[in-house]
């Protein structure tokens, strides 16, 4: 089960926060989910979804 | 509360081709009132229209490149600043790569559209700003190794704030650029077309009502994502694989490689970049966002010409990428020639991959490259200092059905090239040569385009150039059984010499074909080659009739006649013969 949270940083910080899935650099607000202990950030529900879907099945099994 | 009146589908209809007229008069409007080349006769831009969401409505037919990004671009400026920021009158500008644009130059102005008091979508265009600082003059550093060496980065701030300037914001851009006043020009171009696009789109809303637009361009995305959905059902199911690469960085002289999965999955698409290279040193890294606009161009090239263009039929279209890569550029790497070189090599790799699924409606490739060509220095004639963003067209790749066309500016961009009559009025060049080249077309039983041959002569007593090319160590390949394009280069002949030299011979440069900041002197002349395209199908497949025709215009030579085509040596066996696709595609 994911979550929103937004990105701590303040205005004048240059954080980049990347979406696991497709690597795009997310602007304040993410999907977080928590795997094997880790956390995992996403741009929303879809690229989690399609983490699951496609990359844990195909990529990263392979 | 009164119901809301049903919308039938000639009425979506005359909605979409309003919002796409809004989109066309704001272009009319730009390229009649920009001050520089790259706007008024390259038309180096695009104008959308967004809903409060963030969802693209509304384009035409601009550039492939910004259209992909701009819903990026314009959803990370809403996101970053809130709706609650925005107010009657207020302008926005952004170029940050690192927040959703593409590259440096292009330059995004919005201007959020209210409606009974509320914000009810935004109006917004991305051009190319031809001078915007940084370590090269006409900003394109091809050997940059950072983002903060491309000129004057600027995350999403307002220009102008409920009506008026916000004049510390233009003094701060103003006095970064090299060409303030023509950037000045160019701005106003871009927010000039904005109050047309606003006035346009208030009046759709008076006509119709603000829910009633809304409940409309929210059918017409589902519709472009149903239609899209469809296209892709069409499509095999299967794992598509292509590569290409970038011939070097222009800060090492070692290739770059893109490579793709491309898994069609009943309706929907995911683009798999993640084989590819670890971005590289130069500057031909793309941002995530350039990446997004070349798989969603790759696809609508063999799609319906007819989906209404917005945001819905992006949506089956899912890219996956790994930052710090050449697809995904992390900070602060360079990325200038990521959207104008890497971006028409990522969009022909789509296509290469989907030919082995559906080979009648792919393309070979195309020269892909936007040959660009920046110059500054003072005009002798007028004494004031200037810089041009120049580029030249090379040869698209031949389809199933035809010949690719010659000389044409990248798919990725869609612009125009600037007539030698324009470039001669308003900089220091003689033109001593523009043609197209015999035979840089890829052979074939449909022959790819043909690329250029550009000379000019400095008449200044200096001018600094730079350049940013590729495919003058690669070629573009053909398909099933056609040949490759021609190879592009830029060349140069300083005054005195009796021949042509690359600029690493003739000045050190570590890259043929990307460098910066060199100086030539009156007299020097520089010699353009833009690539060709490849071929499609066998070249003994080609009509008797096509290869007369390529010989009496001049588009291929006697011996590539006689030798590749095999002209004079058989009987004319009329028009093509069908056979299906023999090989892979791209590169392996």
């Amino acid at each position: 089960m994911g979550a929103w949270r937004r990105n701590p940083a303040q205005w004048y910080e240059q954080t980049m926060v990347y979406c696991e899935l497709c690597g795009r650099v997310i602007p304040k607000n993410f999907w977080v989910v928590e795997e094997d202990s880790r956390e995992l950030i996403f741009c929303d529900p879809d690229c989690e979804q399609l983490y699951r879907d496609y990359w844990v099945q195909t990529r990263r099994q392979a | 509360m009164t119901a809301m009146k049903r919308i039938d589908s000639v009425t979506l209809s005359v909605i979409n081709n309003a919002l796409v007229n809004i989109c066309r008069e704001m272009g009319t409007a730009m390229m009649r009132t920009s001050y520089s080349p790259i706007f008024n006769e390259g038309l180096d831009f695009s104008c959308v229209i967004f809903n409060r969401r963030g969802d693209m409505i509304g384009q035409a037919e601009f550039c492939p490149t910004m259209l992909g990004s701009a819903q990026y671009a314009v959803s990370w400026t809403i996101e970053e600043l809130g709706l609650d920021s925005f107010e009657p009158g207020d302008v926005v500008v952004h170029n940050d790569p690192y927040r959703g644009q593409c590259h440096m130059p292009e330059h995004m102005v919005l201007r959020p559209v209210f409606f009974d008091g509320e914000i009810w979508g935004f109006v917004a265009n991305i051009a190319h700003v031809g001078e915007i600082g940084g370590m090269a003059p006409g900003s394109f550093a091809a050997d940059a190794t950072e983002v903060y060496q491309e000129g004057l980065r600027l995350p999403p701030v307002k220009l102008i704030s409920r009506g008026e300037y916000v004049r510390d914001v233009w003094k701060i851009i103003l006095s970064n650029h090299r060409t303030p006043k023509t950037s000045w020009g160019d701005l106003h171009a871009m927010i000039g077309s904005l109050g047309i696009a606003e006035t346009r789109l208030t009046g759709l809303l008076e006509r119709y009502g603000g829910h009633y637009l809304t409940e409309a361009s929210d059918r017409l995305l589902k519709y472009s994502e149903r239609w899209m959905r469809e296209e892709i059902r069409a499509i095999p199911n299967g794992e598509y694989r292509a590569s290409d690469c970038m011939e070097d960085d222009g800060v090492t002289d070692q290739p770059v490689w893109i490579r793709l999965r491309l898994v069609v999955r009943d309706d929907e698409v995911i683009a798999d970049w993640t084989d590819s290279d670890p971005q590289a040193k130069g500057p031909v890294n793309a941002t995530f966002v350039v990446t997004a606009a070349a798989s969603y161009s790759g696809l609508l090239h063999v799609t319906s010409n007819d989906i209404p263009r917005n945001s819905g039929c992006y949506r089956p279209i899912r890219v996956v990428t790994k930052p710090g890569s050449v697809v995904n550029v992390r900070h602060p790497g360079p990325s200038v020639g990521g959207n104008t070189e890497t971006h028409p090599h990522i969009q022909n790799v789509v296509v290469a991959a989907l030919s082995q699924a559906i080979p009648d409606r792919a393309a070979a490739a195309e020269g892909a490259s936007g040959c660009n060509f920046l110059f500054a220095g003072v005009h002798p004639g007028t004494g004031e200092y200037y810089t041009n963003y120049h580029i030249d067209g090379s040869g698209w790749g031949a389809t199933a059905f035809h010949d690719g066309d010659s000389a044409m500016c990248p798919e990725n961009g869609n612009c125009r090239n600037t007539p030698v009559e324009v470039l001669e009025t308003k900089f220091p060049w003689r033109t001593l040569e523009y043609r197209l080249r015999p035979d840089s077309g890829g052979p074939g039983r449909y022959r790819g385009g043909l690329g250029s041959s550009r000379i000019l002569r400095v008449l200044a007593p200096e001018i600094t150039v730079n350049a940013l090319m590729d495919r003058t160590k690669t070629r573009a390949w053909g398909l099933f059984g056609g040949g490759e394009g021609g190879y592009g280069g830029i060349f140069v002949k300083k005054r005195g010499d009796t021949q042509f030299r690359t600029f690493s011979e003739a000045f050190g440069t570590v890259s043929d074909s990307k460098f910066t900041r060199v100086v030539l002197r009156e007299g020097d002349e520089v010699m353009i080659h833009s690539p060709g395209g490849g071929g499609y199908g066998p070249a003994a497949e080609r009509s008797m009739e096509a290869i007369a025709d390529d010989l009496r215009q001049g588009w291929i030579s006697g011996k590539a006649a006689r030798e590749l085509y095999g002209h004079g040596r058989r009987r004319n066996r009329g028009t093509r013969t069908k056979r299906g696709p023999r090989t892979g595609t791209g590169r392996h």
